[in-house]
């Protein structure tokens, strides 16, 4: 467990449920679901699978028309997601500062732009793949964008873990706080959508693609596809004014060596994937306080991410506890832990 | 701002590339001056690439999925470093052993064949997507040594193997783990080719950083991967430290999707940034390792730079051995810039002839003593992202 101190100054969130805090907080009063379909074609034929789909279009606002044009979709979902968490906490773009680390933390990576540039190496016999897209489908390309949009000269991370993605780089952030590299880190998750990313998902589960998410269904596959970015913008400074309060114990551990504390709130990340289902049932039963929020945003490596910055929003409007336990299991049996302590308006 | 500084001990190395197997091969062959270019067709020409020698491949290497190649190269490379440390299974599991691996290819969904089928509607079966999520480079690792510590692949471009570096040295200074291994790998593959030559930043020749005509990269896989330890660890088990990294850096230009900035600004500030936390002079780094990728622009801003802040200081570029090996390069020099601490010696940068008299810069051509103090190796990645490392002799 490494003790930690990350003051939470801001959130962006966009996903299916929509953009910003406000659409989030629509769908924890009323629930989520997923917002579009996208169609596969699979050996049993042509299906449609519902998705939880973001809309980029909120992110020319901060994203000039040139850079619109050249600017993959990852590289919009985290200006978007990024510049949002900025806005929340009353920061100004651009940053034009060196001392803000930016991560970037994703399961997948620019997939979108990869198969893109492959089409583009495939046509007309391989004579001229696109550089443009080649200079996008680089996994590093939304981090990159996202240090020419905001101007932040500081140091910049894509870390790429599967599940584990977001507690790999909250760890990487908190050491960047800890030895004064900088004073605030703009960390956050990004996945997005793609053809190959559906016609699996259709390969592997078939009919039980089609969800609806139930995260505490041990039994049955029910994930859906979700892809967006959720940001926080992190800082050790406890006196920087209002926050949401801070993440105080990240810890990267096994699943079935981990014991939530009983009597405090235990979000788990558990997205209906069956696979995964015995790890989160060993975590969280006999747990009184246990909640998922991944109805609200689908099934996406990042989840982390968005479990901690709608743990943060409820309990700022009241909608949640003030002592959260955030959990995320991956394949390798690996568990993610961070351990946050909200403020609430209320306080 | 400050930051405290402690420099972290290296106690393992390993690598495999183009100039060899393991770590006294590769560094037979540097210092040697020989190189091992192979030629790899690619529309319509034959380009040169740095690929691994038969012999040296690891098992399983071809027979086995593509996608895990990269996660074997640094599974080979760790457990060479491993072995060099004296770190046995038993010190592992008494240890938290944390695994930060940079990469390029190794994190990439594009797998060819698949998509080749996909595109064309013939349903191709999912096997691929498969292993593709158990290949994570880091992952490998773990699994392969049975670590249950922190594990990042780092997926920065060009810099990732330095960043895996710097990373890890923060994780074991922070008390994350006790042990990290870390480093880059990355393999050949058809894709990435396509994209450089799309670029028109290949050179149809053996490279040649920082000369006149040089024309740009040629490929290379491999990986290189170093042993971090605490100094408790190094106590407990009274290891023999091969260097120490004494200093990070990593600031991004914000300035191009894959261009560097023109004055270089960007691996400025990342070489300030490495010099405040080993509480060095710059006049005190006895010799550079530089990214040298044998591109115009990467060449020139180097070439600016390293006489500005460095002047008189030996540097040289080792990717005319090695080829460039994008994540795993920044991996690969960390290891060399130890072997040239370790032998007081800075490697030829062999393929350069003619200054280029757009920068002053002009790396060394002959293996050159120095003191051997200190040894800084630098790393300038797509979108900007530039990473610098500083290894200190072991008993300095």
């Amino acid at each position: 467990m490494i003790g930690t101190k990350l003051a939470i100054a801001g959130v962006g969130l966009v996903g299916g449920f929509g953009t910003g805090k406000q659409a989030m907080l629509d769908v924890l009063s009323n629930g989520g679901r997923p917002n579009a379909t996208v169609d596969v074609n699979g050996p049993s034929g042509p299906r449609q699978l519902p998705v939880y789909q973001a809309d980029v279009d909120g992110a020319r606002r901060f994203i000039s028309g040139g850079a619109w044009r050249r600017m993959n979709r990852f590289g919009k979902l985290a200006v978007l997601g990024a510049s949002l968490a900025l806005e929340d906490a009353g920061w100004s773009a651009p940053l034009d500062r060196e001392d803000v680390g930016l991560i970037v933390a994703s399961g997948y990576g620019a997939s979108k732009s990869t198969f893109d540039f492959l089409d583009s190496m495939l046509e007309d016999d391989g004579r001229c793949p696109s550089p443009t897209l080649f200079s996008n489908s680089v996994a590093s390309s939304a981090a990159s964008h996202l240090s020419i949009v905001l101007q932040s000269s500081g140091p910049c991370l894509t870390a790429t873990q599967f599940e584990m993605s977001p507690l790999s780089a909250l760890l990487t952030a908190s050491t960047w706080l800890r030895e004064g590299r900088v004073n605030a880190v703009l960390f956050g998750a990004v996945d997005e959508l793609c053809p190959v990313l559906s016609y699996s998902y259709e390969r592997f589960f078939a009919e039980q693609a089609c969800g609806p998410i139930e995260p505490f269904r041990w039994d049955k596959q029910t994930a859906v596809m979700g892809e967006g970015a959720a940001f926080l913008l992190l800082t050790s400074d406890e006196g920087a004014g209002r926050t949401y309060g801070h993440i105080d114990q990240l810890l990267w551990t096994r699943s079935a060596r981990w014991v939530a504390p009983r009597d405090e709130a235990l979000v788990i990340g558990a997205d209906g994937h069956r696979c995964y289902a015995e790890q989160y049932q060993c975590l969280s039963e006999n747990h009184s306080v246990r909640t998922a929020y991944t109805p609200l945003y689908g099934s996406l490596p990042g989840g982390q991410a968005f479990d901690l910055a709608i743990a943060a929003l409820a309990a700022k409007v009241g909608q949640g506890p003030d002592r959260v336990w955030s959990a995320k299991c991956d394949a390798e049996g690996n568990c993610g832990v961070a351990a946050c302590r909200f403020a609430s308006d209320r306080d | 701002m400050t930051h405290a500084s402690k420099a972290i001990p290296i106690t393992g190395l390993g690598c495999l590339c183009a100039a060899g197997g393991t770590v006294p091969e590769v560094a037979e062959t540097l210092f040697a001056g020989q190189r091992n270019v192979q030629y790899r067709p690619a529309r319509g020409h034959h380009y040169p690439v740095f690929q691994l020698a038969s012999e040296d491949v690891p098992p399983g290497y071809f027979e086995g999925p593509e996608c895990e190649r990269c996660g074997r190269l640094a599974v080979t490379a760790a457990r060479e470093a491993l072995g060099h440390a004296g770190l046995t299974d038993e010190h592992l599991q008494a240890r938290t052993v944390g695994v930060c691996i940079g990469t390029t290819v190794g994190s990439a969904m594009n797998n060819e064949a698949f998509y080749r089928l996909f595109r064309d509607g013939r349903m191709p079966g999912i096997e691929p997507i498969r292993r593709y999520l158990r290949t994570n480079p880091a992952s490998m690792v773990a699994r392969a040594f049975g670590l249950t510590g922190p594990c990042q692949t780092i997926v920065n471009a060009c810099s990732s193997g330095s960043v895996a570096i710097g990373h890890a040295g923060a994780w074991v200074k922070a008390g994350i783990c006790d042990v990290a291994i870390a480093g880059g790998a990355d393999m050949l593959c058809n894709v990435i080719h396509a994209g450089f030559l799309s670029l028109l930043i290949t050179d149809s020749e053996p490279c040649r950083p920082f000369d006149r005509n040089r024309q740009g990269l040629n490929l290379g896989e491999g990986a290189g991967v170093v042993v971090l330890e605490s100094e408790q660890s190094v106590r407990q088990r009274d290891a023999v430290v091969q260097a120490r990294l004494c200093g990070y850096g990593n600031a991004c230009d914000a300035y191009h999707i894959s261009a560097p900035e023109p004055t270089g600004r960007g691996l400025k500030q990342a070489i300030a940034l490495a010099l405040a936390e080993a509480q060095i002079a710059p006049n005190e780094i006895d010799f550079i390792n530089a990214h040298g990728t044998g591109t115009p622009e990467n060449d020139r801003v180097e070439g600016q730079v390293f006489p500005e802040l460095f002047p008189g200081v030996p540097f040289s570029s080792t990717k005319g051995f090695t080829g460039h090996t994008l994540g795993a390069s920044g991996g690969i020099e960390a290891v060399i810039a130890a072997l040239c601490l370790q032998r007081k010696q800075v490697v030829a940068n062999i393929g350069f002839e003619e200054p280029d008299p757009e920068f002053p810069g002009r790396p060394v051509v002959e293996n050159t003593p120095i003191r051997g103090r200190y040894g800084l190796s630098d790393s300038v990645a797509f979108g900007g992202n530039n990473a610098v490392l500083i290894l200190q002799e072991a008993d300095a």
